[in-house]
């Protein structure tokens, strides 16, 4: 069982999930790589832990998200950072409190745009 | 399996780290620990792209936890030509991940036999060091293996 504000995954951008599978196992650390999602014409996700660091790879489709917004303003690059909460209601009530913005939300999750210092959005998702 | 490949910190480049600091607590969610400066007068051994650098550098950092996760905020305030060139070329970031290792050498020896370029080499006189590796062809992140001293 998570606990409150344990980190989830770090999501990266790439270009192409293979070549970003393959480099990683290049270079000979310890990585254990996941089955590949597919999230319709969206995005393909995978997950790449390094020793016991959940990396998730995603790779934008043809359709518009902010995932293919961001590889085409900024290119390949860290884009969230995701932790697990008890309470995804309360948090997100005290994150807009403080005039935090909310970039997206499903009854899970819910982005938050802190990039205004170090260019880092967070995540939280619900303990199931 | 020991503290090998453990996950140590993400590091942000900031402009400026007071900023990011009270930025962090705005959110109310952070915890901090005291400053620290680096300074390359100090080390043991230094080398950027493989050569030691002839002026000083000097970083201001700090250590702020969130949840799980521990971020490293660095400012560069003296040289830092690393991190300069980093916040020219793509602004306030997240910078690299660092890993800790046992063994800083034979696991820089590893890389770079596959072919990952060295971009910084630090010695420290407590004898840790850590190193950043290019691993920047994919996702744009920087490596480094940290090695705390024994």
């Amino acid at each position: 069982m998570a606990k409150n504000w344990e980190l989830h995954h770090m999501c990266i951008i790439v270009k192409d999930i293979d070549k970003a599978v393959k480099y990683y196992q290049s270079l000979g650390i310890p990585t254990t790589i996941k089955p590949e999602h597919v999230s319709g014409k969206r995005i393909k996700i995978r997950f790449v832990y390094v020793n016991e660091t959940p990396l998730e790879f995603v790779q934008p489709l043809e359709e518009e998200s902010t995932f293919k917004e961001f590889l085409e303003n900024k290119g390949e690059g860290l884009h969230h950072l995701c932790f697990f909460v008890d309470d995804i209601a309360k948090e997100t009530a005290k994150l807009t409190k403080k005039g935090i913005k909310v970039l997206w939300s499903s009854e899970t999750q819910t982005g938050f745009d802190t990039r205004e210092v170090g260019n880092c959005i967070l995540e939280l998702k619900q303990i199931e | 399996m020991g503290k090998n490949w453990k996950f140590h910190h993400m590091a942000i480049v900031v402009r400026d780290i007071d900023r990011g600091v009270e930025y962090f607590q705005s959110l109310g969610v952070a915890t901090f620990q005291p400053e620290f400066i680096t300074d390359s007068s100090t080390f043991t051994d230094y080398k950027v792209y493989g050569k030691t650098p002839t002026t000083i550098d000097k970083t201001r950092g700090r250590f702020v936890q969130i949840g799980s996760l521990q971020f490293e905020l660095l400012q560069p305030v003296e040289g830092g030509r690393i991190y300069k060139e980093f916040l020219k070329s793509k602004g306030e970031g997240v910078h690299h991940f660092a890993f800790t290792v046992d063994d800083l050498d034979e696991e820089t020896a590893k890389l770079v036999k596959r072919g990952i370029p060295v971009i910084t080499e630090v010695k420290f006189q407590s004898g840790g060091g850590f190193a950043y590796f290019d691993t920047r062809r994919i996702g744009n992140v920087i490596i480094e293996l940290y090695m705390p001293a024994k």
